[in-house]
């Protein structure tokens, strides 16, 4: 599906919701930033929008960029075969508290391990659509206080 | 990481098992039956498994801290360890990336080599597969066949790469070095060594009886449970999904290739059945070994390394320089999608690198397949489900 038609589809489905949209790389994949609460309203729209049906959450990923966390969700479909990343950027109050940011996995049941992953990695606290904060099973690390991910995070510091 | 515990509670052969009150097992994170360090919380009914979640995390590596804390340069090596299995996988998704960044064109020939590596790679791993299930079910005798034949597949490894596992070969834009002499003959000679094999390891095990009684009907993988979770690879295709990266999103060659995709027939029991998942195996192998021949008897002559963004030799500063951008790739590994999320600022240093492997969305539906299994069962539906789990730890 060409990168206009998913737009104009985009726009049909959550209207007013893209804040900037373009190509991904120099992929022909069509890449738009989301406000960070209006993600998991997006998420639902694009994943509804029979025209789409953006059901499968291929990857998430997080990396920082500056002083903020840049969330990637890419999508598609294996009807439509529509293809769609999704972004969204939380800054980064201070290097050891976590940020906010809605969890998806009401939407794509495959997110809960990587959303899981970028809450103890890069400090991303996953609140459900009724505000509670999801649990995190701190599997990787014992101590909560500090996000490997994270730039700031000095690889050994923590092995004292 | 924990997964959920599925509230299905449907029981399967009931009549034959010992029945008893509900018991709590816990296995792991080491234990002979697992393929790897992993916890399984169970909940059993006698011999019956009525639920289960599963935890990981205890062979975690930070494989993309480090690698964010390193050179370019190293960043190939560091991916051969994504899946110590398939090393191949790891290293292609991210030259794959690196060269839509720096908008290089690799060489014909260097396509062919990783085309050729890649194939080998499958047959290895699924060749791997083949023992762990046969291991599984206590068929001692494939055991020892399958190894004896992938020993020829690591001796290709080792004359083309100088290394049998981690090879550490890739390079952006290309490869490290030309084919060795001898490589493209022996290639088709092990091509046709295991196509005879291939019908050696079918008349043995894949319609045997008592294989049929272990894996048919058994560790059932819905297709509604890999739309659910995202599942790719054969353990999609066995359930009916005919994904196949080389096909939705060619890469390399794959585009020009000839060659099908099977998927599951359910035949001897039910589509997407731990039966399934290994004749699927042996398909695909055979589908490899088709592949590779064409690649081997049609590899052209050239160059095998645009060096467009390597140093030149001896010069002061050896570290690679990725210009600015990100790239977004995917490849068919021999356990389903790999795909890499590639982020560079334009220093000697990678900004970002992550990976998602096929793995992680199968241990999502672990939980949910193996309710109704005998405990004994455990082993062969774990081995059956080619799960990795030194790539969902990265």
């Amino acid at each position: 599906m060409e990168a206009n038609a998913i737009l104009s589809k985009l726009e049909k489905a959550a209207p007013g919701k893209v804040l900037e949209s373009g190509r991904f790389g120099r992929s022909d994949l069509l890449s738009v930033w989301i406000e960070s609460t209006a993600v998991h309203a997006f998420a639902k729209a694009v994943s509804e929008e029979p025209t789409l049906k953006l059901q499968w959450l291929e990857n998430l990923s997080v990396a920082e960029v500056g002083d903020s966390l840049v969330v990637s969700w890419f999508l598609r479909s294996r009807e439509t075969q529509a293809q769609l990343v999704m972004r969204s950027s939380v800054i980064i109050t201070s290097e050891k508290e976590a940020v906010e940011l809605a969890s998806v996995c009401d939407v794509w049941p495959m997110a809960a391990p990587l959303e899981n992953e970028a809450a103890q990695l890069f400090g991303i606290r996953f609140k459900n659509a009724s505000g509670e904060t999801i649990e995190t099973c701190r599997t990787l690390l014992a101590d909560d206080s500090e996000f490997p991910m994270r730039k700031s995070y000095s690889v050994g510091a923590s092995a004292k | 990481m924990m997964h959920p515990t599925p509230k299905n509670e449907s029981h399967r052969s009931r009549s034959e098992c010992l029945r008893t009150d509900l018991i709590g097992w816990e296995i792991g994170p080491y234990h002979s039956s697992l393929p790897a360090p992993m916890k399984l919380r169970l909940v059993l009914d006698g011999e019956i498994i009525v639920s289960g979640s599963v935890e990981t995390g205890f062979l975690h590596k930070g494989l993309e801290k480090a690698i964010e804390k390193h050179d370019w340069n190293a960043s190939i090596a560091y991916s051969d360890h994504l899946d110590p299995e398939a090393a191949i996988y790891g290293e292609l998704a991210l030259c794959l990336a690196v060269e839509e960044i720096a908008g290089i064109d690799v060489p014909a020939r260097a396509v062919s080599i990783r085309v050729i590596l890649s194939e080998l790679t499958r047959l290895s791993a699924h060749m791997l597969y083949l023992v762990n299930v046969s291991k599984a079910v206590g068929a001692e005798t494939l055991v020892h066949y399958v190894l004896r034949d992938r020993e020829r597949i690591l001796d290709l490894f080792e004359l083309l790469t100088g290394a049998r596992f981690s090879i550490n070969f890739l390079r952006f834009g290309g490869v490290s070095a030309d084919v060795t002499e001898g490589f493209i003959e022996r290639v088709l000679e092990v091509c046709d060594l295991i196509r005879i094999r291939i019908k050696e390891y079918n008349d043995l095990l894949t319609f045997n009886n008592t294989f049929l009684k272990r894996t048919a009907k058994m560790g059932i993988l819905s297709a509604e449970l890999v739309n659910r979770f995202g599942i790719t690879g054969s353990n999609a295709r066995a359930a009916g999904v005919t994904f196949d990266v080389r096909k939705a999103h060619p890469y390399l060659s794959y585009k020009s290739l000839d060659f099908r995709v099977p998927v599951g027939r359910g035949t001897d029991g039910v589509l997407g059945d731990s039966h399934d998942r290994f004749l699927l195996k042996l398909l695909e192998m055979t589908e490899s070994l088709e592949i590779l021949k064409h690649v081997a008897e049609t590899i052209p002559s050239g160059a095998f390394l645009n060096r467009q963004i390597l140093p030149e030799a001896g010069a002061e500063d050896y570290r690679i320089k990725v210009p600015s951008g990100e790239a977004y790739t995917r490849v068919e590994s021999s356990r389903g999608m790999i795909s890499c999320h590639v982020i560079s600022e334009g220093g000697p240093k990678p900004s970002r690198i992550q990976f998602h492997t096929p793995t992680t969305a199968a241990l999502m539906a672990l939980p949910e397949v193996l309710v109704g299994i005998r405990i004994e069962d455990l082993p062969v539906l774990l081995a059956s489900l080619d799960l990795s789990i030194a790539e969902a730890d990265r």
